[in-house]
């Protein structure tokens, strides 16, 4: 069995964060993911947010996290080389009752509290000019709100970290934990449901909806995490120019949620929603009443945005914790970290604005795990080794500077001229890259989250067969074996002449 | 770096039928074409389309896609027009320059005129908004039909079809024919969306049940499909409570639709047409962007491959004559009225062809020519379903008209 100083459970967008940096660090770490890549989860499934703070109480941990992870990601996705755009986001009001005003001043004062200094309340005709497509009578303006591709992110943090030396344990889904050894310094051994295990001094439970099992595992009961499933509709980009940033309703009173709304994507689409349902399985399966409810609210919001626009529809489930005695119908919950035993440091309830908080998150937990370790030395920088997202070309579209670099790169490589996705125009050379990815991640998914083959407009009919010829020719693989994501999901059955051409 | 530019004379993009055909019209008539096809292979969706059909028209017999193809294939390379192979048209510029790019690099292509033949794409599952989970399995039907006859790649043992556009009806045959199972097809109309020729050879020869007022409600399966729920519908057209049957199957083949492929056309501000989702073109095929012309399904969706190529030609021979300074003039308006989905060109004059389709399937339906509210001419058709393209000609005495309007008039 391999020993390591540290365990991450889980490689969301908390975990990775939490690997990535460790691994500045003179330790040995080991990430378990249960899924078949970074990203799986409710990482996968979220709006992308880098939200400002200002919906979150003052003092809570969800806002002082929040409020200090946001003002990271900039630098963070500049090293990481993801995108990060600071589009910013007004919160709109409708019919001006006061009720309705004074639930947006909350707001502001709740930002104010926490420390954002950029909030201001504006009359409809300046929230016009800010977003000329939207009617409304009065919105809250936060310039600083931005956005990310939130599995970009979180896979390039993942990544980060295996280049410098942590390994990645896909697949493993933790079933159970025990200790060893002397009682003032035991070791943890965790064992995946696979049969593999580790042994490892620390341990950081980021399991995101299986934190609260997870926890028991090692003792800590008490914490159930309950998913509550988000639906989203995807917007085909010729309708993302009609928002400049994040339009939001002000959300119904009394929810912990924050309705349904519009927030444009990295790559120029708009995403609808999430909705919230409480679930008692855990199931990203999308409904045809959801659907109707967010086509409603987005057309309420934007009204030339209808059916015809939208590209794909997905969940994500948030973890989100149940305090105790509670029921689902509750308010909102903040955050819990916990470390019990000493050096298991448990990351519970970690649902919106989860993604803003990680890294802040990180920041946080990995003082308390080298803390439990007797200290560690931080790596020398040359001996970091600098990483930077290396499955995306320059778009062609974007302005003379990105079809200047992308030129450069295409007249040194064939395979950064030799366009597979019609759609995002991903080369030949992404693909390779995304395959051939540090963490192992197989499969045609680990491909699309990396490079967004299949996530356009066409939704792989075009681009598919294309891939399909570079795994079956040229890696030669049986179709058959060709997988989406874990094994399962596999989209072939065969030759269908066996014997016959390939192509 | 600035990527290398170069003059051509016509552009082609797209090397389907519509897009030889174009190419070659222009070279005929003394233009030098481009033809840009993002493939390794020219011939566009009819090398996948191994079954017999095409060729009726024009040649008088019937012949499969890739032998369709070869012959326009073969002109081609005789009248020595350039091909392009492998070359992604990545941006169009309203004055005409090509952003492409290849194993070779980016590069831009000055273009006196540009000729748009890029075809189709096939409506998603997102496109029709099918619940449920979203596992392996879920295919449109062309590209299963890609997979299967160019990749020699099985997509699936047991199928269920959604959709009865002739792509579906063929792939439902096809399945069968390679040893899968189809549990059904189902299409949420009253009448099936493909031709009348291919319900009989694909569906009943074969005996695979057509599930006709049906649709999909939600697809199930966590790795791969595991079955797909399917209800009957109401007049308005949306799921009947209460009706829902599950059918188990590994695969979901749609064929729900197909939209004029349009990306560049939007890039470059040409103006579509809503009821086509292609361009808005006068009766020589150029759009409202000065020297640029659409032709076969990135203009509108065709039923007959012979009529692609017959338009490409068209729009081909309409861009050498542009580039020699002839425009003709398309004195009026043709708009589609009363009973009709679209009509098209959008201009044209006396003695021009209107392609058009109507809403609904009729027997001896007229199509009536209205001026003001003047009828000016009707034309019958014996027979006059959507699914199938009309044509009709347009009187040489029409004058001094701004609009016509076309409407149908049943029998």
């Amino acid at each position: 069995m391999e020993a390591y100083d540290v365990a991450v459970i889980g490689a969301g967008v908390v975990g990775s964060f939490v690997a990535r940096d460790l691994s500045r660090y003179d330790l040995r770490t080991v990430v378990l993911e249960a899924g078949p890549d970074a990203a799986s989860g409710a990482s996968r499934g979220n709006s992308g947010v880098v939200h400002a703070g200002f919906f979150s109480v003052p003092s809570t941990l969800k806002a002082e996290m929040c409020v200090s992870g946001s003002r990271m990601y900039e630098g963070i996705c500049r090293d990481l080389g993801v995108p990060f755009s600071r589009c910013g986001k007004i919160v709109t009001v409708h019919s001006g009752a006061e009720s309705e005003m004074d639930r947006l001043e909350r707001l502001l004062v709740y930002g104010e509290a926490s420390g954002i200094g950029d909030l201001r309340i504006v009359d409809g005709g300046e929230a016009r000019s800010i977003e000329p497509g939207i009617d409304c009578r009065a919105a809250l303006v936060s310039p600083s709100s931005a956005i990310v591709s939130p599995y970009e992110t979180t896979i390039a943090a993942a990544e980060d970290a295996c280049v410098n030396g942590v390994r990645f344990m896909l697949g493993a889904r933790v079933s159970s934990a025990s200790r060893e050894g002397p009682p003032e310094d035991p070791a943890h051994i965790i064992t995946a449901g696979d049969g593999r295990s580790v042994r490892a001094r620390a341990v950081v439970n980021a399991a995101g909806l299986s934190s609260g099992r997870v926890a028991a595992m090692f003792g800590l009961e008490g914490f159930t995490v309950h998913p509550c499933r988000g639906e989203y509709l995807l917007l085909d980009k010729a309708v993302g120019g009609l928002i400049n940033g994040m339009v939001y309703p002000l959300a119904p009173e009394g929810e912990s949620t924050l309705g349904v709304h519009l927030t444009p994507t990295v790559a120029g689409h708009i995403l609808v929603g999430p909705t919230v349902e409480f679930i008692g399985e855990a199931s990203a399966a999308t409904t045809a009443s959801r659907h109707a409810e967010m086509l409603a609210a987005a057309h309420a919001l934007l009204p030339p945005i209808s059916k015809r626009h939208v590209i794909k529809a997905f969940a994500g489930l948030r973890a989100k914790l149940v305090p105790e005695g509670g029921t689902t119908a509750y308010g909102d919950v903040d955050f819990a970290v916990e470390e019990s035993p000493a050096g298991v440091v448990h990351l519970l309830g970690i649902e919106s604005p989860g993604l803003t908080a990680a890294p802040a998150l990180a920041g946080w937990v990995v003082p308390m795990l080298l803390s439990h370790l007797g200290g560690a030395d931080l790596k020398g920088p040359t001996d970091v080794v600098r990483y930077r997202w290396p499955y995306t070309t320059p778009p062609a579209t974007a302005g003379d500077r990105a079809l200047g670099e992308r030129a450069v790169m295409a007249a040194a490589d064939p395979d950064r001229g030799a366009v597979v996705c019609r759609c995002e125009h991903v080369t030949r050379a992404d693909i390779l890259r995304a395959l051939d990815n540090p963490l192992g991640a197989k499969g045609l998914d680990a491909v699309k989250f990396r490079t967004r083959a299949r996530m356009g407009r066409c939704q792989g009919g075009f681009c598919l067969p294309r891939i399909a010829d570079i795994l079956v020719d040229e890696r030669d693989l049986h179709p058959s074996s060709v997988r989406m994501s874990s094994a399962g999901s596999e989209p072939f059955a065969g030759w269908v002449k066996e014997g016959g051409a390939g192509r | 770096m600035t990527p290398p530019e170069r003059p051509v004379d016509v552009a082609v993009v797209g090397a389907g039928p519509a897009g030889i055909a174009a190419a070659v019209a222009a070279r005929r008539a003394g233009a030098r074409g481009v033809l840009l096809i993002d493939r390794d292979r020219l011939g566009g969706i009819m090398r996948q389309c191994i079954h017999a059909g095409f060729g009726i028209e024009r040649y008088g017999e019937e012949l499969t896609g890739p032998e369709y193809i070869a012959r326009d294939i073969e002109t081609m390379e005789a009248e020595g027009v350039e091909a392009m192979l492998g070359t992604m048209v990545l941006d169009l510029s309203p004055d005409r320059v090509l952003t492409v790019s290849s194993a070779g690099g980016v590069s831009r292509l000055r273009a006196g005129a540009v000729v748009l033949a890029m075809g189709c794409r096939e409506r998603t599952r997102e496109n029709v908004m099918i619940p449920g989970t979203r596992p392996a399995g879920v295919y449109t039907a062309g590209a299963a039909q890609n997979l299967m006859n160019l990749r020699n790649i099985m997509v699936g043992r047991r199928v269920v079809v959604l959709g009865s556009g002739d792509v579906g009806l063929i792939m439902a045959r096809r399945m069968v024919l390679e040893g899968a199972e189809v549990a059904c097809v189902a299409e949420v109309m009253p009448v099936p969306g493909g031709l009348a020729r291919n319900v009989r050879q694909c569906l009943d020869d074969l005996g695979i049940p057509l599930l006709l007022g049906h649709t999909a409600v939600e697809v199930r399966g966590e790795g791969r499909v595991s079955s797909v729920v399917l209800a009957r519908v109401g007049e308005d057209l949306l799921p009947v409570p209460g009706t829902e049957m599950e059918v188990e199957c590994d695969t979901l083949l749609l064929s729900v639709g197909l939209i004029p492929e349009n990306e560049l056309s939007s890039r470059a501000g040409i103006e579509l047409d809503p009821a086509t989702g292609g361009p808005v073109v006068d009766g020589s095929f150029m759009t409202n962007v000065p020297g640029v012309f659409a032709c076969g399904n990135a203009l509108h969706v065709h039923d007959v491959a012979d009529w692609v190529s017959e338009e490409g030609a068209e729009a081909g021979r309409s861009a050498a004559r542009w580039l020699s300074g002839d425009a003709p003039d398309w004195p009026f308006e043709v708009a589609a009225g009363r009973g009709l989905r679209y009509a098209l060109p959008h201009r044209s004059g006396p003695g021009g062809v209107v392609k058009l389709r109507v809403s609904e399937p009729a027997r001896d339906a007229d199509i009536v020519g209205v001026v003001g509210s003047t009828e000016v001419f009707r034309k019958r058709f014996a027979r006059a379903v959507p699914s199938e393209m009309l044509r009709v000609e347009l009187p040489e005495w029409l004058d001094n008209v701004e609009r016509l309007i076309l409407e149908v008039e049943r029998g």
